[in-house]
């Protein structure tokens, strides 16, 4: 995934849509964020943090450990969130879109903290987060759809070890 | 207020938070520094694993490019041949006036030093991958450490400068692109352009400051009030930084006027190089010699 992400992508993707509209793919986040969903909000969290590191340390450019922080934050809070209930397609993409668009936001932050980005959020809100995000969710519903006979299996099992919670596989259908 | 501090998992989660943004500072003000072995290791594997999915999806890439491209084959021929007959003619100009320069730094006892300082040599390197961060513009190249490569070294492709190395790892690099040059921090990171103009390379002098992704200009400041840089005219790395060697095109002045502070001029550059859609580079080698 993140070959895809960083070889493959930039050479397929039209290059005005990377660069000039700054859409982003972010295939890995999009995984970290099935974790959430899907596997529980540990699970979520370390592999945010893990998959975040490995983009901080491979594209060391200015700092490391934005990405680590965003993925894991936002990784625990999808699956917190997905505790509280939601059983459709509708609410797991509703949770992917808001994941998306909360990794960045806390990037934009910490590179705005750090004075390493000096250009106002407006600048790349509806430029470059909200397309990426769009661009995101549509590759989450793709996957989705994709893989959904496993995933409704994946989620009649307890994600979160010992809690007890009920299941809300985004694709139970009621009867 | 008082639950907050009662729950002790929010208040870990909030220590970890301000532990990790402490540590983003730290690293930044460590920019530079010895990388350490795991990271060095966790480079080159990756690396050479984006390598293999680089080359073939870049050849398939290419070949619906060039049936996509294939009416203009004849056009583009046609320019070539013209192109290689004026090479041909600019190099036997070439070796001339090279033999006359040598001939005259001679005569006027040049050091070695100062004969092979601007002979630079240009190491072509693939670029393998690129790094999704908006913020972050780092591309990542088939070259590194055993190759001869270090850090800060200018990076550029035919058309001009695209940027510097930052981070070098025993068998690739990362290359950190001049549409992330920014202003606003103090920090290593930063390092400001020398820049001249060409046919003016005495006279004219300025600092590239920062790019602006808006209009996807340099910003060139500290410009003198009588300085004779003009708009059309070519900027290039002027070596007095500390930074990059000299006479590395960087783009065309698009407007020039008068800095925040008044008291010099700023001038905005639109770069020559393309930041989109990266295959090949050149590392430029700058000579060492005592």
């Amino acid at each position: 995934m993140f070959g895809l992400e960083t070889v493959v992508y930039p050479l397929l993707i039209g290059e005005s849509w990377l660069h000039d509209h700054a859409i982003y793919p972010r295939l890995t986040l999009t995984i970290v964020l099935f974790c959430g969903i899907f596997g529980g909000r540990r699970l979520a969290m370390g592999t945010g943090l893990l998959v975040g590191l490995a983009q901080d340390t491979l594209y060391m450019g200015h700092m490391i450990g934005v990405h680590a922080l965003a993925y894991a934050v936002v990784g625990y809070g999808v699956g917190v969130w997905q505790r509280k209930g939601g059983a459709t397609v509708f609410s797991a993409t509703l949770r992917q879109a808001c994941g998306l668009l909360a990794c960045e936001w806390i990037v934009f932050a910490c590179y705005r903290l750090f004075r390493l980005y000096d250009q106002p959020l407006e600048a790349v809100f509806f430029t470059g987060m909200v397309p990426s995000v769009i661009g995101g969710t549509l590759f989450a519903l793709c996957c989705f759809w994709a893989m959904r006979a496993g995933l409704v299996g994946a989620m009649d099992e307890d994600p979160d070890d010992s809690e007890k919670k009920t299941p809300t596989s985004p694709f139970h259908t009621k009867h | 207020m008082f639950t907050f501090w009662r729950n002790k998992r929010l208040l870990g989660g909030f220590i970890v938070i301000i532990v990790f943004i402490a540590g983003m500072g730290f690293s930044l003000r460590q920019e530079g520094g010895r990388i350490l072995w795991p990271i060095q290791l966790l480079n080159d594997t990756v690396a050479f694993f984006q390598r293999g999915i680089h080359t073939p999806v870049y050849v398939v890439k290419q070949f619906f490019i060039d049936i996509a491209e294939v009416g203009t084959i004849y056009e583009e021929n046609d320019v070539l041949r013209r192109t290689l007959a004026q090479y041909a003619r600019d190099t036997v100009r070439l070796n001339d006036l090279e033999d006359e320069n040598k001939r005259l730094k001679e005569a006027l006892q040049f050091t070695t030093r100062q004969m092979q300082y601007d002979r630079y040599t240009y190491r072509i390197a693939t670029v393998i991958s690129e790094s999704t961060d908006r913020y972050n513009r780092v591309v990542k190249i088939n070259l590194g450490q055993k190759d001869g490569i270090t850090r800060d070294m200018a990076v550029m492709t035919t058309e001009g400068l695209v940027g510097r190395i930052v981070q070098v790892y025993p068998f690739s690099a990362n290359v950190q692109l001049l549409t992330d040059l920014t202003a606003a921090g103090d920090f290593p990171a930063n390092k400001a352009i020398a820049a001249t103009v060409l046919g003016h390379e005495r006279e004219s002098f300025g600092m590239i400051e920062r790019y602006d992704p808006q209009e996807r200009t340099l910003i060139m400041t500290k410009i003198d009030q009588n300085d004779p840089l003009a708009v059309g005219d070519q900027v290039m790395t002027s070596g007095l930084g500390e930074l990059f060697p000299r006479g590395l095109v960087i783009g065309t002045v698009v407007t020039r006027r008068i800095g925040d502070t008044g008291l010099t001029h700023m001038a905005t550059i639109r770069p020559t190089a393309r930041f989109q859609s990266l295959h090949e580079v050149f590392v430029v080698e700058v000579p060492t010699v005592e």
